[in-house]
């Protein structure tokens, strides 16, 4: 990202306040120990379903346990689940396309035909294929979530491969006598980077969701984690007497989903002049 | 015109014989020994039922062989029986999915007359108020959870305020799910019809009609709309078969008996057959969809046909 960039970024209020959201929460994830007035899966006979106030900012679940403690370290889980998720699609992803788009013949068309028939699908079915065969855990969405989004990252990588590819530094490089896996990695996949932050930064947010989504099924996360959505389902069985339970771990993930979602927009934006004509 | 059909064709038929072959695969994934997974729940888990379960779902067979096996069954229209109540699985399928189709389309039309008009006068008012409102409001409502969403209506408008019916499959029923599917993707097509409409407002042949002293609404309606349609159409189109797939979270959330509720329960009683039928008929679903889509592209746009 060029100085210039950086500076239309800053320049965002918007953009800066889903900055600030994201910095908060990673704050929140790594000091958790420290914030959380209680263990998160602590359980207490005295106060069960109390409302918020007191020692319990949040208020209480049915089995005493205070839950800012849980959003708190619920936040460690939901920032692990979008990390290895778009870790797993990033390197797989990414790999696929500059293979893809470098080498021609078979090779290209297996694996690019492959990604089509992948992208054809909701990422929500291929993330539900995997699961229901590999077992509900929190370990195995992320993996299914991370497997469904593979095609997004290839897609991107190869299309600024191809462009890439044609431009005279590419045959400047192999002229001079630098190899085929130099040229890419050194040359050409820097040249992704752009594109694949704004995919990245969308991307987590989409993961934060299904997994929220996959654990308020009981196909992630399983009990006692302090997953957002795993609380969630937990607190539809309190519905009428302890609504705070429903509505807190709901906050803490739109907030986060916004915050991704607002950062992501805005890196297009500042990344894609088109997209800054558009829009 | 044909040409482009029959190519189209048979890249779908590439593409569902794919899905078939990962679907009857899928099962090699499961951790372990999958009968003794799929029979751990069950009271008759004796080694010779565990056995004739191996048998009955082909497991001892060569892969290709299960794979030709499976296709077999599944082109004359048997997916098998579930393992928890040996009912035969399309039977069970095609039961719920009146009732997944009801909530899919009224949801989708729900998110239409939500989301279309807001995003053409968002697009036709670029930069104003109502643009910035329609805009952070889009961001809001892709970014807010559907299940939390729809919590948080039913406590509302079922609970406290007793307006409508917590569960139960009548119309009424039928009005917080398609609202809190609405919600989320009323968000989606608002966006890419307001960027879609502002794009070809920009092009050359809608300053000649405005030059010509054609009204503002004759502009946006009959020379702008059609064109700018192509890519909405296609997110609508997404959305629709995303929703025949049965909106599995929402469909639990309601207490709505459709094929994702059917699917969730499968998945947690760990049901294979029943995974592998509900995961066929979303793929086909999705399939079908980019099938009608494209149709639709060549009458919106003829040049699709020839490129």
């Amino acid at each position: 990202m060029t100085r210039r960039t950086l500076r239309r970024l800053g320049a965002n209020p918007v953009l800066a306040i889903a900055g600030a959201v994201i910095v908060c929460l990673v704050a929140a994830a790594l000091l958790a120990p420290l914030l959380a007035p209680f263990d998160p899966n602590a359980m207490r006979v005295g106060p069960r379903l109390s409302p918020p106030g007191g020692p319990h900012l949040f208020g209480t679940d049915e089995l005493g346990r205070d839950l800012f403690s849980r959003v708190l370290y619920g936040a460690r889980l939901t920032l692990w689940v979008g990390a290895v998720a778009v870790g797993i699609g990033l390197l797989v992803g990414v790999m696929t396309g500059l293979v893809a788009g470098y080498v021609t013949g078979l090779v290209r068309s297996v694996l690019m035909r492959g990604i089509d028939v992948l992208y054809a699908f909701p990422d929500t079915l291929i993330a539900l294929a995997l699961l229901a065969f590999l077992g509900p855990s929190l370990t195995n969405a992320m993996i299914a979530i991370g497997i469904s989004v593979i095609p997004y990252y290839a897609r991107v990588t190869y299309s600024v491969v191809l462009v890439e590819r044609a431009k005279p530094y590419v045959d400047a490089c192999a002229m001079v006598g630098a190899g085929g896996a130099r040229v890419l990695f050194r040359h050409i996949l820097p040249n992704c980077f752009a594109p694949l932050i704004v995919v990245a930064s969308l991307g987590f947010s989409s993961a934060v969701l299904s997994a929220a989504g996959l654990s308020f099924l009981g196909l992630g996360a399983q009990p006692p984690a302090p997953e957002w959505g795993a609380i969630l389902a937990n607190g539809r069985n309190y519905i009428t007497r302890a609504p705070w339970i429903l509505i807190f771990p709901g906050l803490a993930i739109t907030f986060t989903v916004l915050a991704f979602n607002i950062a992501g927009d805005g890196l297009r934006r500042s990344l894609d002049p088109r997209q800054r004509k558009v829009t | 015109m044909l040409t482009f059909l029959a190519r189209r064709g048979i890249a779908a038929v590439i593409t569902l014989l794919v899905s078939t072959f990962a679907v009857s695969m899928l099962i090699h994934i499961v951790p372990g020994d999958p009968v003794t997974v799929m029979m751990s729940q069950s009271v008759t888990a004796t080694p010779e039922a565990m056995d004739e379960m191996r048998t009955r779902l082909g497991l001892d067979l060569p892969l290709w062989q299960q794979y030709l096996n499976f296709l077999g069954r599944v082109v004359s229209g048997d997916l098998g029986r579930t393992i928890m109540g040996n009912e035969p699985v399309l039977g069970l399928l095609v039961d719920r999915l009146p009732n997944t189709l009801v909530l899919a389309v009224s949801g989708l039309v729900v998110a239409c007359a939500v989301g279309l008009p807001l995003g053409i006068l968002a697009a036709r008012r670029q930069g104003s108020l109502f643009d910035s409102l329609v805009m952070v409001g889009a961001v809001v409502g892709v970014s807010v959870p559907n299940f939390w969403l729809g919590l948080i209506l039913l406590v509302f408008f079922s609970l406290t305020l007793g307006w409508l019916p917590v569960a139960g499959e009548g119309w009424q029923s039928l009005i917080l799910p398609a609202v809190t599917l609405g919600a989320t993707y009323s968000a989606v097509i608002a966006r890419m019809c307001r960027s879609s409409m502002i794009e070809v407002l920009s092009e050359d042949y809608i300053r000649t009609a405005r030059s010509k002293g054609l009204s503002q609404r004759t502009v946006l309606l009959r020379h702008a709309l059609k064109p700018a349609m192509i890519s909405v159409v296609t997110v609508i189109g997404l959305i629709f078969g995303y929703l025949m797939g049965g909106q599995v979270i929402i469909e639990n959330v309601f207490s709505w008996n459709g094929i994702g509720r059917l699917a969730v329960q499968s998945m947690l009683q760990r049901d294979y057959p029943l995974i592998q039928g509900f995961l066929l008929i979303f793929a086909t679903t999705i399939i079908c969809v980019s099938i009608i889509l494209d149709i639709v592209y060549v009458f919106l746009d003829p040049r699709t046909a020839h490129g």
